[in-house]
């Protein structure tokens, strides 16, 4: 089994210990980079033969914040998949890390199974969404109910684009949907692909946050 | 005979026009020191105004900053120090590691909460939009009064320096307080927009409006003297009008900060 590269971004050394023997602990995951802020654990990456596959990120920390860590990382290292772990729980915040790319937003005070258990699951699927993330994600004002993409255009989804959407808010990965549907493992990238386009997001955490947004996903 | 009356009259009217002169000298003088003198004053109260609006920021200034400190304080410390505890206690026996989280988490609640209202943290990562968004729909979730929000001018507010957005928020807070501890309302609107070389922001709600006395008094003193020291203007809803409302005008931030 592939092991699980992470990254860790925390400046508080108590606390980024603490995770990195959480880490060893658990069975398949790997701890590739630890940094004490932003600016260092980009460097990190750049002199990375191969990336990590997550990277954990805290919000608060000196000269370059979560916020400005995250644009970073989507805009350079998009393979890379960003969870949030922060001490912050304002549904704005939530809300804006996750619009912004992130695949998780997890608070410092989760449990260890919750913490394992989001990693494996961004690992497989590209996304977590615990109950704190689904409710943030809802109640955050949204302009309009009609379907809109990033640009502001109304777009319409086929009933098989919807199908393979709810199934990847379920978290299934493309050759599970395809064993579902009956279809091949192509048509269904084919389907994601332009549910990408439609939508205009970047990837499957942006497709469930429109899901969530529309009322396609009910927890 | 002849002559001497008039020589009299010519040293008479010599005198009387030499009197005149003199007084008339005398008078422009006077006048003329007195309105130094009260140009002196104006510019000296001038100054003295001009002195306490810059102490008054001075304060304000020192208060957001001690805040600020506090409340990074409390959050980086406090806060990063029990989640570590809350991590290291993970791995000792359950039915005393319940207890001590359950524990833990009513701290880093109270922790979380005090270090909001000490310093907001959505203004600080995202600015003064969001941070009024999230105001909204703190009162909004709590389902007593509605609070609707019109943002023409999203990208100008976040533009403003920090300090500024802070006041603003500040007097924001203040307003909702009021509304929601006084007047009786059902709903709040709050609107951003632009006119001309100026951010124009109203606030207004459907309560009871606010008795004159208080309009005149220092019931507001703590809302006002942030809008003075932001630089901004501000106008309160006519007398009689039902609710109260505010409107405030400040001008747009420079390019060059």
């Amino acid at each position: 089994m592939n092991m699980i590269r992470i990254a860790i971004a925390d400046d508080h050394t108590l606390f980024r210990q603490s995770l990195a023997l959480l880490l060893q602990q658990a069975p398949g995951m790997e701890l590739v980079a630890e940094a004490a802020d932003g600016p260092s654990l980009l460097q990190a990456l750049a002199a990375m033969p191969s990336l990590p596959d997550i990277a954990l990120i805290d919000i608060d920390m000196p000269g370059m914040n979560g916020v400005e860590l995250n644009e970073h990382l989507q805009a350079s290292y998009p393979q890379v998949k960003v969870v949030v772990l922060s001490i912050y729980t304002q549904e704005r915040i939530i809300s804006r890390m996750i619009n912004a790319g992130a695949s998780a937003y997890l608070f410092k005070n989760c449990e260890k199974e919750e913490f394992i258990q989001a990693i494996e699951t961004t690992y497989k699927s590209g996304f977590y969404v615990n109950k704190q993330v689904f409710e943030a994600l809802q109640r955050v004002k949204k302009p309009s109910t009609e379907l809109k993409n990033i640009n502001a255009i109304a777009i319409e989804l086929t009933n098989r684009e919807t199908e393979v959407l709810r199934l990847i808010c379920q978290e299934y990965n493309n050759s599970e949907i395809a064993e579902k549907l009956a279809l091949s493992v192509r048509t269904v990238e084919g389907h994601r692909n332009n549910l990408l386009l439609k939508t205009g997001c970047r990837n499957t955490a942006g497709l469930v946050l429109f899901a969530i947004r529309y009322g396609f996903f009910v927890a | 005979m002849q002559q001497l009356t008039d020589n009299i009259y010519v040293v008479v009217i010599l005198a009387m026009v030499g009197t005149f002169l003199i007084v008339s000298i005398l008078l422009y003088l006077h006048a003329y020191n007195r309105n130094r003198l009260l140009q002196q004053q104006q510019l000296l109260q001038q100054t003295e105004i001009a002195h306490q609006k810059k102490l008054m920021l001075a304060i304000f200034a020192s208060q957001e900053e001690e805040r600020r400190r506090i409340g990074t304080d409390l959050h980086d410390s406090v806060g990063a120090t029990l989640s570590s505890l809350r991590l290291i206690i993970s791995s000792i026996p359950a039915e005393k590691a319940e207890s001590c989280k359950t524990m833990i988490d009513q701290i880093i609640t109270d922790v979380r909460h005090i270090a909001h209202n000490i310093s907001p943290a959505v203004l600080n990562l995202y600015g003064l939009s969001e941070a009024v968004e999230e105001l909204a729909d703190k009162i909004n979730q709590a389902g007593r009064i509605s609070v609707s929000t019109d943002n023409q001018v999203g990208t100008q507010l976040d533009q403003l320096p920090h300090a500024i957005m802070l006041s603003l928020y500040r007097v924001l807070e203040e307003l909702l307080n009021n509304t929601i501890r006084h007047a009786n309302a059902t709903a709040v609107r709050i609107t951003f927009l632009e006119e001309g070389d100026r951010l124009i922001l109203t606030y207004a709600d459907d309560g009871k409006g606010l008795p004159p006395e208080i309009r005149k008094g220092m019931g507001l003193a703590s809302i006002t003297n942030r809008l003075e020291v932001a630089g901004a203007a501000w106008q309160f809803g006519g007398v009689g009008q039902a609710g109260f409302a505010i409107r405030i005008e400040l001008p747009k931030a420079q390019n060059n900060p």
